[in-house]
């Protein structure tokens, strides 16, 4: 949710900047393989519509998620010239170690799962179980390896989607921001070819 | 449908539709890189692919 309101909040800052230019300056971005980003997110499909369960029924779903970040890195690498795609890069980077080290998901704890979903309990969220249709897995925070790194900060209620997302997400969110709203002469790193 | 052919026309050009593109990766690398789904509960509106 945070990053989808990234893409919506940077296109928005990049309209009141631009105002009628905003088409003209979002279509200069020189994205190159952009098919990989969309092949990572069928790769995960299979992920995000498996519902709660145990890790160990999910390992071929767990296998195409961990190939889509490499994806995600080959794109990322593939627009290394473009500084606000390196943050980006940064963000991803920091969401796979934590999904790494935790054994191939993103690790969540009980007491944010019962701060995102009003009315429920923190017994209610039963350790080593995947968080239904999401990339999530839940962990006491002091099994969470990187735990600063997991789903630890919220947008709580009253917003009306209360949700979880990770230091990486923010740093990813402030990327895409960057990207649409700085003009590309500063986005766009010198290379010595270049210049 | 004349309409939609006139829209179309109109701001159908090659480089909005460019534009549309790099905003739909956009979309779409923010989906893939962070983590939908976490948080408004099972079937609430941040499960995007819920069957």
């Amino acid at each position: 949710m945070i990053l989808a309101a990234a893409v919506i909040v940077g296109l928005l800052a990049s309209l009141a900047f631009y105002r009628r230019r905003v088409f003209s300056q979002i279509a200069a971005i020189p994205l190159r393989s952009a098919w990989l980003v969309s092949l990572a997110i069928v790769l995960q499909l299979p992920l995000l519509r498996a519902p709660a369960g145990t890790a160990q029924d999910l390992r071929v779903q767990q296998a195409l998620f961990l190939a889509s970040y490499l994806l995600l890195l080959v794109f990322i690498w593939r627009n290394r010239g473009l500084a606000a795609i390196l943050i980006v890069g940064t963000g991803i980077l920091c969401n796979l170690l934590v999904i790494v080290v935790n054994g191939g998901f993103m690790p969540i704890t009980p007491e944010t799962l019962a701060r995102i979903n009003p009315g429920s309990s923190v017994e209610q969220w039963p350790e080593q179980v995947r968080y239904g249709y999401s990339k999530d897995i839940i962990h006491a925070q002091e099994r969470t390896k990187l735990w600063a790194l997991s789903d630890t900060l919220i947008v709580p209620p009253p917003f009306p989607w209360p949700t979880a997302f990770s230091v990486g997400d923010l740093i990813i969110a402030l990327g895409i921001v960057a990207l649409l709203l700085a003009p590309q002469r500063m986005l766009k790193r010198r290379t010595d070819h270049e210049s | 449908m004349k309409n939609l052919n006139y829209l179309w026309t109109k701001y159908g050009t090659s480089r909005n539709v460019k534009a549309v593109y790099i905003l739909l990766t956009l979309a779409a690398l923010a989906v893939a890189s962070g983590a939908p789904g976490a948080g408004s509960g099972i079937g609430g509106i941040g499960c995007f692919f819920c069957p």
